[in-house]
């Protein structure tokens, strides 16, 4: 018996073994002797002396070692496995093996080239080097010795192996694997019997067998590599030959056969004869004697019934058959082979008869299986034919039961039928839709892209598409009618199905209570299973069908009602021609829309009852209720904001009058509008969170879209109330309102107003349940023509109330105005109430327009600057009254120009508390009291310090003094200031000045004019700067308060340290006067003289008929205004310009007052640059002489003299004394022109 | 597409009816322009402080009125049919493209400089050597005056590529810096006051900014001078020049009052009294 090896695992085996010897290779090849040496020839140096040199000298005895080794074997005298240690487990016998081994030696080659040529590193001496060099040299010289040596074994027994193939280690292990089998099987019979001689003596004979074997192998490796090794005599196989058993002799004649191709001479011809003996003497006639007992023997008798454990034996047979001989390696004498070629003919007729012997037994098996089978089959046929014989005698109730199955079958089938036609219809139909739907649908885009864009230009015109639309449309009706008469008729099938299957169902129960016996039961209930199933289906489809053809309809209805709404949205872009169109059709859509709409309602309730149905469900559904909560999570934001807001509507009214009451002073009664605040409020907000919610609320349920919408609709309603309830009072009402009415008239304004809302929003109600729920276009039209109707006459209605109360409302304005008398008389026909309502409430509107425009103007102040603008349009000039003008008098004269007394006589200044607070605060401390006052000249500074400076309390003594000259240095502000203090002042030094005036009794000095103290030119703040200074330094002593021109403070300010103009503590800039304040100084300055002022003739008519008084009291406040404006709010320069309005009326204690053109807005156009800078450096200082003006200006004195010599004469400026200044009339336009022109270009 | 386009094919093109309507409109719209143009500048001239944005108003205005009549004159006269629009457009503007090249550069260099704003009409600006009042901003070039009342076009392309200095960047007032040199050895916190108080005191001067002057000391014709930078704003860009002059005028006179000498004259005042060291500050 031989074990053969798996091929498979061999090969593994193979391949694990040349990838260790590889590996091996690679571990026994050496690291590149140069390589990772530091670049330090010392370091490197002593790392070769430290680690390189102990290992190449290791090397080099291992190298010598395996030279000599391989001289000893090659000599015959040590066997392989002392010479070739790294050899001794290898498997030699395989060729892969020595090939892998091979090629690791060319490796190590390789890499002991490239140590050879690689040069060696600086080891910091030629020596060094070159005694590195000779010991790496050596070392590769002599393990390239050692591997040429194995080289040589190597190739020698690869040649060995190449010609005796039969020696490979696949065979020899072959071999050695039979001699094991059979010493396993031997030692377990010693094992089991361990006095059983005959077992001990097979485990001895194999134990020696297989010794020889290995010794054989041996000695057929040295005879290949070493030359003239001599191969011992094999006695032991050649005894063997001899010897009982079989298998023993035949695996020696194997060993003969290898050793045979190896020897020559006498122990080849040794070898020849005994394995010819043996074939001849023992094999042979073994062979005969066994081909005859197998002819002789009885078939074995096949098992009874197993054909397979038969086929398996022959198909082993064959195996063995094909198998082929293993030929001989070695080789057989010629009569050696005569002999086995015998052998052979004698085991091949064995085979033979074997294989017939199998054959012949399966086959008779077959026959036998066959007869049983057909037997079987008889037995079959013939218990069927009974069985039939059986049922045909059956009652025939059974016949009667298959017949009804039968017929419920057909029904079935002819249901299905029906629905698959209905659906496959359904489903033409759908597509067929979808499709022309899609076309109108891009038709009515493009035609709508087309209207929004400008660059789009389109095909299709939207002409093109309404009528696509209509179209469709028409289509779609007649396939939904159609739908609607098939939906009856599939519900007449449904009820005949229904019908039948009851009666199929009664014949059912009678037949199973039929009595049946044995097989009959089982049929019967199998038949009655299937007609069961067959009414069940037939239900079913019935049913099926129905809801295909309502779903089919339902999608009809869909489809129309989509393009329905693309033709809507694209009606305001047809021509005329198609409305033309609709309105010819509009009978004809009646009739349709009145036969669709009830289907069309169904259809709208069935979707809203299953989406009501289905949004409970979806609740439980992750996935739609994730996307639900992140699309809708502004929507709960929303809601939440409202509910909060929504309670909190009271406060935030009261804050947001509150915030209106800060800004507009004196309005504390917008308190008592809280109510009305909060409910339009509420309104407002409902409003907006019904906007914001309406479309997701749609997208998730469409009924609560439609509830938020009629909630919208309401929301506007109550917010139309709340406002008019808010901005609108009835008399006797005490709040704030932007219009008052009588009461009559508000509460037919509020009825108005409600019932103008309710029309509003049943209109739009109607058409969103015609439109959006009933999709009835043409009812739409109609029901819209019937609310426009009834909104017209309500209208009429409401307009002939009102004509009698506008009526009375205009019948209190002034009758002088045309339309107002004839506005106030009743129309002569009652029919002419409406029309006469609409024009008496325009004209009353403009009136009321032009009411508020008025006041607003007099309250703010932006808009009176407009008016202004507006009312010297509005106001006659001298053009509209160009009758000679008289002068005033002469005491109105001497009055106006009267600057002793203050303005603040008549009008009231805030500053007055400033100054004492200022004074209260030196009084407490005493320190650092210097005060000024600004303002522009006219205003009245030092008449109003003259006034109000005495009333200070604590009886102070007062100085007032001026500063009317130049102070060049500090020299000239001590003396000025010496002088002005009196008495026996130190003037050699500034500090003995000070000392002094540290000494001196309190006094609150008032010094005017402090811009005359410098000089705007290169030195000329010296003295100003002095004079501060002393001021501050006395201060601590003395109160002082000065003032000083605006424009030449603001130049200071912006000066910085050129003047300390910081030591001023506080400074207060003079307020303009107003309109109020104007009149009031007006009216102050010349009511004491008796003189009364007219304006009559700046009264214009009115043309909405204002009462006269009212417009007279207009026209005095636009008067006063232009004054303000004209005169920048400086009383000076207002009472010049009035003088200028005055004339002498026909009364003599009267005054006329005209708009003169002093009180333009204009500018002065012509002046020059030279001229501009002059009223600059005049604007800013006050008054200047020629030289002052040469050195301000920088310009020549020729010029100067030019410069002023023009400006006078155009009374731009006048002379005071030797100075110029400007002409206080002339003040304001000449501030505005050099503004304008931007050479005035600081401000406060 | 069909090269041989006939002259005759583009001629059917014209509207020639249509011509007399678009010289008309073109006629118009120029004295239209030439008013409102007019009426923006008086403005400008009255208003000082809206003067820049008045012409700037009238330099966009120019733009938008150019443009719109070139598209209703091409509008009005050439009647191409979509398709021959789309053909034509691709060869023509190829050949136009390249032909004008530059002046379709410029042109958009136009447009890109009224609405980037690196200077405005009325701005005092550097560019290649040139220093002057901005004119106009036209459709191809810039319009310059400069101080020396030269009008220097440059084309707006450059103005892209290439870096511009303005001077006063929208605004009416612009920074005047002027230097002053006195002698090392002077009183220089003397002169510097005077300094600071001539432009403090020049009717030119704008004093909503600051006006600042430095002092340093520096090399200059082998000797130390010391230099009195002063840094103010004029309150009209237009007055620049006039601003310095003026301001030079009071320093001058001022120092010579103070008895503060430029530097050329104390070292002679050395050489002349032949002095080893300076006279004591």
């Amino acid at each position: 018996m031989t074990v053969r090896m798996d091929s498979h695992m061999v090969r593994v085996a193979r391949w694990f073994l040349c990838g260790w010897l590889a590996v091996c290779s690679i571990a026994y090849a050496a690291p590149p002797v140069w390589s990772g040496l530091p670049t330090e020839p010392a370091a490197a140096w002593a790392m070769w002396e430290q680690e390189r040199a102990p290992q190449l000298r290791a090397r080099l005895e291992t190298a010598s070692q395996r030279v000599q080794g391989a001289e000893q074997y090659f000599a015959a005298d040590i066997p392989l496995s002392s010479a070739f240690p790294h050899l001794a487990d290898a498997r030699l016998d395989d060729p892969l093996v020595l090939s892998a081994r091979l090629v690791a030696l060319d490796d190590a080659m390789v890499a002991a080239e490239a140590d050879r040529t690689t040069t060696s590193p600086d080891f910091g001496g030629m020596d060094r080097a070159a005694q590195a060099t000779e010991l790496v040299e050596t070392v590769l010289s002599l393990e390239s010795t050692a591997a040429a040596s194995e080289r040589r074994l190597l190739l020698s027994l690869r040649a060995r192996l190449a010609r005796f193939p039969g020696e490979t280690y696949e065979r020899t292990q072959a071999h050695l694997a039979d001699i094991d089998a059979s010493l396993s099987q031997a030692r377990r019979a010693l094992s089991a019997d361990t006095e059983d001689v005959q077992a001990a003596r097979a485990v001895a004979a194999l134990d020696v067998e297989r010794a020889a074997a290995m010794a054989l192998f041996a000695d057929l490796r040295r005879l290949a590599t070493v030359s003239g090794f001599e191969v011992s005599e094999p006695l032991f196989d050649l005894a063997t030959l001899n010897s009982e058993g079989r298998e023993a002799q035949r695996r020696a004649d194997q060993r003969l056969d290898l050793l045979r191709g190896h020897v020559t001479g006498g122990l080849a011809d040794r070898i020849d004869a005994a394995r010819l003996q043996w074939r001849s003497n023992v094999e042979l006639p073994r062979v005969r004697n066994d081909l005859e007992l197998k002819l002789s023997a009885e078939a074995p008798p096949p098992p009874q019934s197993d054909t397979d454990a038969l086929a398996a034996q022959l198909a082993e047979l064959e195996e063995r058959i094909a198998q082929p001989v293993p030929a001989a390696d070695g080789s057989l004498s010629p009569a050696a082979a005569a002999v086995q070629l015998q052998i052979d003919e004698v085991e091949a007729q064995i085979v033979d008869v074997e294989r017939s012997q199998l054959a012949s037994a399966i086959g008779s098996l077959q026959d036998r299986l066959e007869r049983a089978s057909s037997q079987a089959q008889d037995a079959r046929d013939s218990s069927d034919a009974a069985r039939e014989e059986a049922l045909q005698a059956a009652s025939e109730s059974q016949a009667s039961l298959l017949r009804h199955v039968a017929q419920a079958n057909d029904r079935e089938a002819r249901s299905l039928d029906r629905l698959s036609n209905l659906e496959q219809v359904a489903e033409r139909r759908q597509v067929g839709r979808v499709a022309r739907g899609q076309e109108v649908k891009s038709k009515i885009d493009e035609s709508l892209e087309e209207a929004r864009s400008l660059l789009y230009t389109s095909d299709v015109g939207p002409d093109d598409a309404y009528a696509a639309a209509r179209i469709e449309i028409r289509t779609l009706r007649r396939e939904a009618l159609r739908l609607l008469s098939l939906h009856a008729t599939a519900e007449r099938e449904t009820e005949a199905t229904l019908e039948a299957v009851e009666s199929d169902r009664r014949v059912m129960a009678e037949l199973s209570r039929a009595p049946m016996v044995g097989q009959d039961i089982a049929a019967r209930d199998a038949a009655m299973s299937r007609w069961r199933t067959a009414l069940k289906g037939e239900v079913e489809a019935s049913e099926a069908a129905e809801v295909a053809v309502v779903a089919d309809q339902a999608s009809a209805l869909v489809a129309l009602r989509s393009i329905k709404e693309g033709k809507r949205s694209i009606k305001s872009l047809v021509s005329p021609e198609q409305r033309r169109i609709d309105w010819e059709k509009l009978s004809l859509d009646l009739r349709w829309e009145q036969a669709l709409v009830w289907p069309t309602f169904l259809a709208m309730i069935n979707d809203q009852f299953l989406a009501v149905i289905e949004a409970p469900l979806n609740l439980f559904n992750p996935v739609y209720m994730s996307a639900f909560m992140r699309s809708g999570f502004w929507l709960f934001v929303f809601l939440l904001g409202w509910w909060f807001i929504r309670a909190r509507s009271g406060p935030i009214g009261v804050w947001l009058i509150s915030r209106v009451a800060e800004r507009r002073e004196g309005r504390g009664g917008l308190f008592t509008l809280q109510p009305e605040v909060r409910r339009t409020v509420r309104a407002v907000l409902d409003l907006a969170i019904g906007w914001l919610l309406r479309e997701p609320l749609v997208g998730f349920l469409p009924i609560l879209g439609f509830a938020v919408w009629v909630y919208l609709q309401v929301a506007l309603y109550r917010l139309a109330v709340a406002l008019f309830d808010l901005f609108v009072e009835p008399y006797g009402a005490v709040r704030p309102s932007v219009l008052t009415l009588g009461i009559k008239a508000h509460s037919l304004a509020r009825h108005s107003l409600r019932w103008l809302a309710m029309w509003l929003i049943t209109r739009d109600f109607v058409r969103q349940i015609l439109q959006g729920v009933l999709d009835a276009d043409g009812l739409d039209i109609i029901a819209r023509w019937g609310i426009d109707a009834v909104g017209f006459a309500g209208v009429l209605f409401l307009l002939h109330r009102w004509a009698p109360v506008l009526r009375g409302e205009i019948q209190s304005f002034h009758q002088e105005s045309r339309w107002v008398r004839f506005l106030s008389k009743p129309p002569r026909f009652s029919l002419l109430n409406a029309p006469w309502a609409v024009v008496t409430g325009g004209y009353l509107s403009l009136a009321w327009m032009w009411d508020r425009t008025q006041e607003l103007a007099r309250e703010r102040e932006g808009f009176g600057r407009l008016l202004a603008a507006v009312t010297r349009y509005r106001l006659p000039t001298e053009e509209d009254h160009p009758e000679s003008v008289l002068p005033p008098p002469a005491p109105v004269l001497a009055a106006l120009n009267d600057h002793s007394r203050h303005y603040s006589e008549w009008v009231e200044r805030n500053e007055d508390a400033v100054l004492r607070r200022a004074f209260a605060s030196w009084g407490s401390d005493h320190s650092s009291g210097v005060m000024l006052f600004t303002g522009d000249p006219g205003e009245g500074k030092d008449a109003y310090l003259r006034r109000i400076v005495p009333t200070l309390p604590g009886n102070i003594p007062v100085l007032y003094t001026k500063v009317e000259q130049r102070l060049n240095n500090e020299v000239d502000a001590v003396d000025w200031l010496a002088g002005v203090m009196g008495g026996n002042a130190p003037t050699h030094s500034t500090e003995a000045f000070v000392e002094w005036l540290e000494l001196q009794e309190p006094r609150i000095l008032v010094v005017s004019d402090l811009q005359g103290a410098f000089l705007r030119t290169v030195g000329g703040f010296q003295g100003l700067r002095a004079l501060l200074y002393l001021l501050n330094a006395g201060s601590n002593r003395h109160f002082v308060v000065g003032t000083c021109h605006r424009k030449a403070f603001q130049y200071l300010k912006r000066l910085g340290s050129l003047v300390n103009i910081e030591v001023v503590r506080e400074v207060v800039s003079l307020a303009p006067y107003g309109e109020k304040d104007m009149q009031a100084l007006v009216t102050g300055m010349l009511t004491p003289l008796g003189y009364d002022l007219r304006f009559g003739t700046l009264v214009r008519n009115s043309p909405f008929g204002v009462d006269p008084a009212i417009e007279l009291r207009r026209a005095v406040g636009r008067f006063y205004l232009l004054l303000a404006d004209a005169s920048d709010g400086n009383p000076g320069v207002a009472l010049r310009l009035l003088t200028q309005c005055l004339s002498q009326s026909s009364d003599p204690m009267s005054l006329d007052v005209r708009i003169a053109p002093c009180l333009g807005a204009g500018t002065l156009d012509t002046l020059s640059d030279d001229e501009m800078f002059m009223l600059v450096a005049l604007r800013m200082q006050g008054g200047l002489n020629e030289p002052e003006l040469v050195r301000v200006t920088n310009m020549s004195a020729n010029v100067v003299r030019n410069v002023v010599r023009n400006l006078l004469n155009r009374k731009l400026l006048c002379k005071k004394g030797s100075t110029v200044v400007v002409a206080l009339e002339q003040l304001p336009v000449v501030t505005r022109t050099l503004r304008r022109r931007h050479f005035l270009h600081f401000v406060n | 597409m069909n090269e041989d386009i006939d002259v005759q094919q583009i001629i059917q093109f014209i509207r020639w009816d249509q011509v007399p309507t678009a010289f008309f409109v073109v006629l118009v719209g120029w004295m239209g322009f030439v008013v409102l143009g007019r009426t923006l500048d008086n403005l400008g001239e009255r208003f000082t402080d809206r003067r820049l944005v008045l012409k700037k108003s009238k330099a966009l205005l120019r733009f938008v009125l150019y443009a719109a009549l070139a598209i209703l004159v091409a509008t009005s006269l050439l009647d191409i049919p979509t398709q021959a629009m789309f053909a034509l457009a691709g060869t023509i503007g190829l050949a136009l493209g390249f032909a004008f090249k530059d002046l379709l550069a410029s042109l958009m260099a136009g447009v890109i400089l009224l609405f980037d704003e690196p200077f405005q009409v009325g701005d005092r600006i550097s560019f290649g050597g040139n220093y002057g009042e901005v004119t106009e901003i036209g459709l191809r070039s810039v319009r310059l005056v400069t101080l020396d009342d030269n009008l220097v076009t440059i084309p707006n392309s450059q103005f892209l590529t290439d870096s511009v200095a303005s001077a006063n960047a929208g605004a009416l007032d612009c920074m005047v810096v002027v230097p002053f040199f006195i002698g090392a050895a002077e009183k220089f916190s003397v002169a510097r006051r005077i300094v600071a108080e001539a432009a403090a005191t020049s009717r030119y001067v704008y004093l909503q900014k600051p006006i600042v002057t430095l002092v340093s000391d520096e090399f200059m014709g082998e000797r130390f001078v010391t230099v009195i930078r002063l840094k103010a704003y004029v309150f009209d860009a237009r007055y620049e020049k006039a601003f310095a002059s003026d301001v030079t005028e009071r320093v001058k006179r001022a120092l010579a009052d103070a008895d503060i000498h430029t530097p050329d004259r104390q070292y002679r005042d050395l050489e002349l009294n032949r002095r080893e060291t300076p006279p004591e500050v």
